[in-house]
């Protein structure tokens, strides 16, 4: 742990220094606000920001920067349940429980719980990196290629709490996910997979586009087909009701547990990320509910766990890259960058150097969080005041959001036809034949993970797969993902064999 | 019943013929022996694929009904209805519309999107129509023109050129 001194001087060089404050106050708000324009990924965020960072004192830059990148993860959450639109891939399941939230006339609830979940989140992966970042860091630095991708399967093994109704379509839509993650070029060689000739698959099937034509395009064909208007009559969706009653918080406090920790805990490892830590904390919450099968159609809990658990990882993804200098993700090495032209020598030697520069992260992060709940809820309010326009307009407006989103990301028409496509097919294949959306989604996303870091397992074990099975980390993840697998598919096997003895 | 079994079945057919398609393109060598060659992981995936559709096919099957167990039943599918329905007109005009934007560019072909889908979705004030379409065009291009420095798409000829004196407004 640090020393105190070393402490006060972090929090002292944040709070009162009032130009410091406004850079938070002010990242925060650009923050949330670009992290809910659809098309404008976290990493992004953080681009756009840089110009604005070089020109600060290196640790005023390192805040504003942790400020935006925070904040614009949460800002993701807006979008996703305001109009079913997930920015980022981790507010995929947001999108799930939110939106049905919405639907059902409670919008400003479901916005509540997501941002004042994720300034928990946050806050607990900031106080994970103030007392415990070095033997942490420690920790995540015995994880090799062959644990990474045992906690991406890991990740993969909660497809079968998604649908339990449906667990056979369930799985191929996983499926579908991992070999839409193959097409293009392989990633240790290279070689162009499924791509028939066109040079736009190569760098293979966009993960956003593809993303938001699963969740918005599906959204707005429904709602063309069923009625003009979004139902938000059933409650109260207005802006008053973003703020939740404490006793309704205390109800849900071991879902803030377990979701903050489990995101911290797979923050920590580099690649990892808030992507497989927003699905897994969706997926425990529903196996310990006492009924699965409300999560999707409205359950806070969802909302909840998934917001706490990505914010927490966001955080935590600060701890490798402040303490080794590994990058968890794009955003991190861009802010890497940023801060390496200042001068500031990220990884072991800044502890020795400057360690003022960690605890300052620290006391910015936590003051992010807290601005973020005033300044989202405020942006929050009117967002929601949105989906009282007629949804002749509102539906049009989501489709064009859409489009320009998926279009922004790499500046290609090419990224907008396959969101349109992917929004076509996944119509049919969604509402018509019971696939998951979610499910093709995680298979995409962690696809790339799992074939990557199993291939270069394999080269460093030459070869020897029992070798890579029997690593400690690894076995115990493989087994516990097993295990997960298979619980939803041999639990009422095992309960039917019970109730046949007594 | 047969909508699940055919689309089941196209996927199952789809999927087989990238497993043949990756035994017929065979990656290079490895540089090392022990290395995953780039079709490995790939035909790993299809084949699990492949199993899980047989299995879905087979499960989708057995808890029919006798009635629905008829070939007939795929013929008296409605294919006609969708011609006409507002959802076909939907996909017609999204699809249309990822297709023109790089030709037209992103103005033009928002106008044009904008307002039929409006028309799709019940919109009956047809004077206001245009009047939406361009206050919502020109939102979303101020906005991310000026506001993001993201460039939308311009279009190639008459349409570029167009694209280029909005343009050099905000420059």
């Amino acid at each position: 742990m640090l020393d105190l001194g070393v402490i006060a001087q972090g929090f002292s060089a944040i709070f009162l220094n009032p130009f410091a404050l406004l850079v938070i106050v002010i990242g925060t708000t650009v923050g949330v606000v670009l992290g809910a324009t659809p098309g404008i990924s976290n990493s992004m965020a953080v681009v756009l920001a840089v110009p604005f960072a070089i020109a600060m004192d290196p640790m005023i830059a390192l805040a504003f920067l942790t400020a935006i990148y925070c904040a614009s993860i949460t800002g993701g959450s807006i979008p996703a349940i305001l109009f079913r639109i997930p920015g980022t891939p981790s507010s995929a399941p947001t999108a799930l429980d939110g939106y049905a939230m919405t639907t059902r006339g409670e919008s400003g609830k479901a916005l509540g719980i997501a941002l004042i979940g994720s300034a928990i989140g946050g806050m607990v992966a900031a106080l994970a990196m103030l007392f415990i970042s070095p033997q942490l860091t420690q920790v995540a630095l015995t994880f090799g290629p062959a644990e990474l991708a045992a906690i991406a399967f890991l990740g993969l093994s909660v497809l079968t709490f998604l649908d339990q109704k449906n667990i056979i379509p369930t799985i191929i839509s996983g499926l579908i996910g991992l070999f839409l993650a193959t097409v293009g070029m392989d990633p240790i060689y290279g070689y162009a997979r499924f791509t028939w000739g066109n040079s736009t698959l190569l760098n293979g099937v966009p993960m956003i586009p593809t993303m938001i034509g699963l969740f918005a395009i599906i959204e707005v064909l429904k709602q063309t087909v069923k009625r003009d208007t979004l139902d938000t009559s059933k409650g109260s969706g207005k802006s008053g009701s973003i703020l939740m009653p404490l006793r309704e918080w205390f109800a849900m406090k071991w879902t803030v547990f377990r979701a903050s920790v489990l995101g911290t805990a797979i923050g920590l490892l580099p690649g990892a990320g808030a992507t497989i830590a927003s699905f897994l904390g969706y997926a425990t919450e529903t196996r310990m509910s006492k009924d699965p099968s409300s999560f999707g159609q409205g359950n806070p809990k969802g909302v909840l766990a998934s917001e706490c658990s990505s914010n927490a990882a966001a955080g935590a993804s600060l701890v490798p890259l402040l303490s080794l200098g590994i990058p968890g993700g794009p955003a991190a090495a861009i802010m890497m960058t940023a801060l390496t032209i200042q001068g500031v020598q990220m990884g072991p030697m800044l502890l020795v150097r400057q360690p003022e520069m960690l605890t300052s992260v620290f006391a910015a992060m936590a003051l992010t969080n807290v601005v973020m709940v005033i300044v989202a809820v405020w942006i929050a309010k009117i967002f929601s005041k949105i989906l009282d326009i007629p949804y002749t307009i509102l539906g049009t407006c989501i489709f064009l959001m859409s489009a320009v989103g998926s279009f922004a990301l790499s500046s290609s028409t090419g990224d907008v036809m396959i969101m349109v496509l992917a929004g076509v097919i996944g119509y049919a294949l969604i509402t018509k034949i019971k696939f998951n959306a979610p499910a093709i989604i995680l298979g995409l996303v962690l696809g790339d993970m799992i074939e990557a870091n199993f291939s270069r397992a394999i080269t460093l074990a030459r070869g020897d797969m029992l070798s890579i099975f029997m690593r400690p980390i690894t076995g115990v993840i493989l087994l516990a993902s097993l295990i997960l697998l298979l619980m939803p598919i041999i639990k009422p096997l095992l309960d039917k064999r019970k109730k046949g003895d007594s | 019943m047969a909508l699940k079994m055919l689309v089941n079945g196209v996927l199952l057919l789809f999927f087989l013929y990238s497993y043949i398609y990756t035994l017929q393109n065979p990656p290079p060598p490895t540089v090392l022996p022990h290395d995953m060659d780039g079709a490995q992981w790939a035909q790993g995936i299809l084949i699990l694929l492949i199993f899980f559709l047989g299995l879905n096919i087979f499960n989708i099957y057995r808890t029919a009904k006798p009635e629905e167990r008829n070939v007939s039943s795929i013929t008296s599918l409605n294919f006609k209805g969708i011609w006409k329905s507002k959802l076909f007109y939907g996909m017609a005009i999204m699809l249309a519309y990822a297709y023109i934007l790089p030709q037209i560019g992103f103005i033009v072909a928002s106008f044009i999107m904008v307002m039929l889908y409006m028309i799709l979705l019940g919109e009956r004030r047809f004077v206001r129509v245009p009047i939406y379409a361009t206050v919502i065009v020109s939102g979303f291009y101020v906005f991310f023109l000026w506001g993001l420095d993201v460039w939308l798409p311009r279009g190639t000829g008459v349409f570029w050129e167009f694209s280029m004196a909005i343009e050099s407004f905000f420059r």
